[in-house]
C-alpha cells in the first residue's frame, strides 16, 4: 500500500505540474520536457513525499519498494510520453474512426470519408513536423535524411523486422 | 535475504517478467502468424504476460505473503505498472507498423540520394492512407463495410479515441491539431 501511495502522490503531482506548465507556456521540444518533468521531478519530490507519508502514519518505505516506485514512475513516463505523440499529432486511425462512430447506424460512404480525410493532411504535417526536428532536410528539391542516425527509428524498425521477422511495410 | 524482503523484490519484478513474456511470446505468434491482424496478436501476448504477472504473484504467496495482500499488490501496483510497459511495448510495435514518420524514414535510409518531394507526397497521399488503414480495421473487425457505407463494429478504437482526444483537450486545450 506505501508503494501505491507514494506512486500516486508523485505522479499525481508531477501531473498537475505539467497540466499547469504546458496551459502558461508550451515547451518547445514537449516529449523532452515531459521526460525531464516526470524523471527528475520524481527524484526530487520523492524526499518530500517520504515525509508526508511518515507525518500521516505510514512505514517508511524499503529500498526495494523505492525501486518498485521507480519502476511504477518510469512505466508510467514512458506509456505517457507514446501517448503524448498522439496528442502532439492526431492520429488518421483514430480520427477516422471518431468520424464513422459520429455518423451512427447510417454509417459513411467512401466518397465522405475521402473528403474528411483530405481535409486534414496528415503527410504534408508529418513532413512537417520532421523538417522541424530536423531529422530531414531539403536541398534542390529532394528530401534527404539528417547527417546523425535517429536512434528511436532505427530500434523500431529492426525490431520489426529482425525480431518479429515482419518485412511487409504497414499503412 | 527476509520473506517480507523476498516478497517485495517478487513484486518489483512481476511487471518486468510480465513484459517479458509479452515481447517474447509476441515475436513467437509473429513469426507463426504472420498473416494475422497485428493488433489481436498484441492482445494475445498481452494477455500471456499477464498470465507471467499472475504467476509471479504465486510465487510471492509460496513466500508467506496472504492471498489478500498479493491480490490488492497485484491490482494496485503490478498489474498498473504492467498495463503502462504493455502499453509502451504495443505503441513501440504500432509504431513500425503504422506510423507515416517511421515509413518515410525507411524510404529515406534505402534512397541515399533523396526522394523528390512529390514522389513522396504521391506515395504516401491521404487516399492511399485512407485505403490501407479501412482495410486494417476491415481485417480486425473493427470496421464493417456492406459495400455502400463503413460502420464500427467493435467500440475498442472508440474507447481508446474518446480517451486519447479528451486528454487532448485537457493538456493542450485542442481536440485535433487541425482545429482551433
Amino acid at each position: 500500500m506505501s508503494v501505491f501511495l507514494a506512486t500516486t502522490l508523485l505522479i499525481g503531482g508531477l501531473f498537475m505540474v505539467h497540466l499547469f506548465w504546458w496551459r502558461v507556456s508550451l515547451p518547445r521540444r514537449q516529449r523532452a520536457a515531459l521526460l525531464v518533468l516526470f524523471l527528475l521531478g520524481s527524484l526530487v519530490l520523492a524526499p518530500a513525499v517520504g515525509f508526508v507519508l511518515g507525518e500521516f502514519g505510514v512505514e517508511p518505505l524499503s529500498w526495494i519498494q523505492w525501486l518498485n516506485v521507480t519502476l511504477a514512475i518510469v512505466a508510467f513516463t514512458l506509456a505517457y510520453v507514446v501517448t503524448y505523440s498522439a496528442l502532439e499529432a492526431d492520429s488518421p486511425t483514430l480520427s477516422l474512426v471518431r468520424h464513422i462512430a459520429a455518423a451512427g447506424a447510417g454509417g459513411v460512404g467512401e466518397e465522405e470519408l475521402a473528403t474528411f480525410m483530405a481535409s486534414r493532411p496528415f503527410v504534408g504535417a508529418r513532413l512537417s513536423a520532421l523538417l522541424e526536428d530536423g531529422m530531414i532536410h531539403e536541398r534542390e528539391g529532394r528530401i534527404h535524411l539528417a547527417d546523425h542516425p535517429y536512434t528511436l527509428f532505427r530500434l523500431v524498425l529492426l525490431h520489426r523486422e529482425k525480431v518479429l521477422g515482419l518485412t511487409h511495410h504497414g499503412g | 535475504m527476509t520473506g517480507e524482503s523476498a516478497i517485495e523484490l517478487l513484486h518489483l519484478l512481476a511487471p518486468v517478467v510480465g513484459l517479458a513474456a509479452m515481447a517474447v511470446s509476441h515475436a513467437l505468434i509473429c513469426r507463426l502468424r504472420p498473416d494475422s491482424a497485428i493488433l489481436n496478436l498484441l492482445v494475445l501476448a498481452g494477455f500471456v504476460g499477464l498470465g507471467a504477472l499472475v504467476a509471479v504473484e504465486g510465487v510471492a504467496m509460496v513466500f508467506g505473503q496472504n492471498v489478500g495482500g498479493a491480490l490488492v499488490t497485484m491490482i494496485l501496483v503490478d498489474g498498473p505498472i504492467y498495463a503502462c510497459l504493455a502499453y509502451g511495448y504495443a505503441n513501440f510495435v504500432n509504431l513500425g507498423h503504422a506510423s507515416v514518420r517511421i515509413r518515410i524514414y525507411r524510404e529515406l535510409l534505402e534512397s541515399p540520394r533523396g526522394i523528390e518531394v512529390g514522389e513522396l507526397r504521391t506515395k504516401y497521399d491521404e487516399a492511399g492512407m485512407l485505403t490501407t488503414r479501412l482495410q486494417r480495421m476491415l481485417d480486425a473487425e473493427d470496421l464493417a463495410f456492406d459495400g455502400s457505407a463503413y460502420r464500427l463494429r467493435k467500440t475498442r478504437l472508440l474507447a481508446i479515441s474518446n480517451a486519447i482526444f479528451g486528454l487532448k483537450k485537457a493538456v493542450l486545450g485542442r481536440h485535433s491539431e487541425f482545429t482551433t
